[in-house]
């Protein structure tokens, strides 16, 4: 291994090359999925990669136990949701503090190029965040990256029956928020 | 009510719309600074302990449960007898020597001298010491209470071999003197007066004058 394949080397002087690369490789391909994951909970960007980011540092201090590529990509989703949620409290309740208001991220307009995107986007994010956790983030999982039932149920360590089940109901109950959203701002 | 109505999200609809909300690429940083997050972690020297936990951890467990029960087994037993019981001790052993050969001319040599190749030098050293030595405690007690013997390498080795050549048969005593040497006589004792004890004579007792006044 060269020094330039695996710029983490210096960090982890006991590691040896083979791990090295391995973290690297997993590195590379789940950083979007990370991202992702924290952004469907806190819509900020910048908030979003801070949380993958933590998410990948406790991963590398775990990486012994999750060398396996299913098994660490499951394990990061799972601690990114989770740690993005601790951050959404958090961020709530600062908010709440200093603001008076219950939700900075509510209020921050995700990215978008017009107006009227925004809007909608607005009122999606309004929808997701109704849903309870675990519909939402079968959602979520099944709309990043085109994973499939099986893929998601793998993620999640979830049987694949339950996850069809969850993924209909989440669904549904977007599009009856939604509609009774766009209804409630036509009036 | 003014009658009018959203039309009906469709699951292509729906699906699109997630789609774009959720189409946020990490920054082209967020590799770099995952990778610094990391070397500025402190630097830990249990990183390949964790790489190889699956296998280690279940043998550092059984190390330590293992230490726990030798401490254990080693505090019971010292709190059970602070000091080496009787039947806890065995004699020592004496170093086994062997004994040379005879020389030929059947003589036993005027000074014993041992053979240095089968006598061990040094002292030897006699203790009593316990039969389960593997607790460190009792055997200290042992020592303490039991002061060492010690034996001169060269007597233990000359009574060794006097002792066989008794057994054996094999003692030669003609080099002993038949007749004492005048020059190392000792001087005549000087004679002895005669001892005069006179007779002893015993008397009988008066009788008592009060007796009969009982």
């Amino acid at each position: 291994m060269h020094e330039g394949t695996h710029p983490i080397r210096g960090a982890v002087v006991t590691m040896d090359d083979a791990l090295e690369g391995e973290f690297e490789i997993l590195l590379r391909e789940s950083s979007r999925l990370a991202v992702r994951v924290a952004f469907s909970v806190l819509r900020q960007r910048e908030d979003a990669e801070d949380v993958a980011q933590e998410a990948f540092a406790k991963a590398h201090r775990s990486f012994g136990q999750l060398r396996e590529r299913e098994r660490f990509r499951a394990w990061l989703v799972r601690m990114t949701f989770r740690m993005a949620l601790d951050r959404q409290r958090a961020n709530r309740r600062r908010a709440a503090r200093e603001f008076g208001t219950g939700d900075l991220a509510a209020e921050a307009a995700p990215d978008g190029p017009s107006h009227e995107e925004r809007e909608r986007a607005a009122l999606l994010w309004s929808a997701i965040d109704g849903l309870s956790e675990k519909l939402r983030v079968v959602v979520v999982l099944a709309s990043i990256e085109g994973h499939n039932l099986r893929e998601v149920g793998s993620l999640l360590g979830l049987p694949e029956g339950t996850v069809k089940s969850r993924l209909f109901l989440a669904r549904q109950e977007l599009k009856e928020r939604l509609a009774w959203m766009a209804d409630t701002a036509l009036r | 009510m003014d009658g009018r109505h959203s039309p009906a999200l469709t699951d292509a609809d729906l699906d699109r719309e997630l789609d774009a909300a959720l189409e946020v690429d990490p920054s082209p940083e967020f590799l770099a600074r995952v990778r610094m997050r990391i070397e500025s972690e402190p630097r830990r020297a249990a990183w390949t302990l964790g790489v190889r936990a699956g296998t280690r951890n279940w043998a550092l467990a059984g190390l330590g449960a293992l230490a726990v029960g030798v401490l254990t087994v080693a505090v019971v037993q010292s709190g059970r007898s602070e000091s080496p019981r009787p039947d806890d001790l065995v004699a020592g052993v004496v170093p086994q020597v062997s004994v040379p050969a005879p020389p030929s001319t059947g003589v036993l040599p005027a000074q014993a001298v041992p053979p240095t190749d089968v006598v061990p030098r040094g002292p030897v050293v006699v203790l009593r010491l316990p039969a389960r030595s593997s607790v460190r405690r009792t055997a200290a007690a042992a020592i303490v209470t039991t002061p060492p013997v010690l034996v001169a390498s060269s007597e233990v080795a000359a009574l060794q071999r006097l002792f066989a050549r008794a057994r054996e048969g094999r003692m030669d005593m003609s080099a002993l003197p038949d007749q004492p040497d005048p020059s190392v006589a000792p001087a005549p004792l000087a004679p002895i007066d005669a001892i005069d004890v006179a007779p002893i004579s015993v008397s009988p007792l008066s009788p008592i004058a009060a007796a009969g006044a009982l």
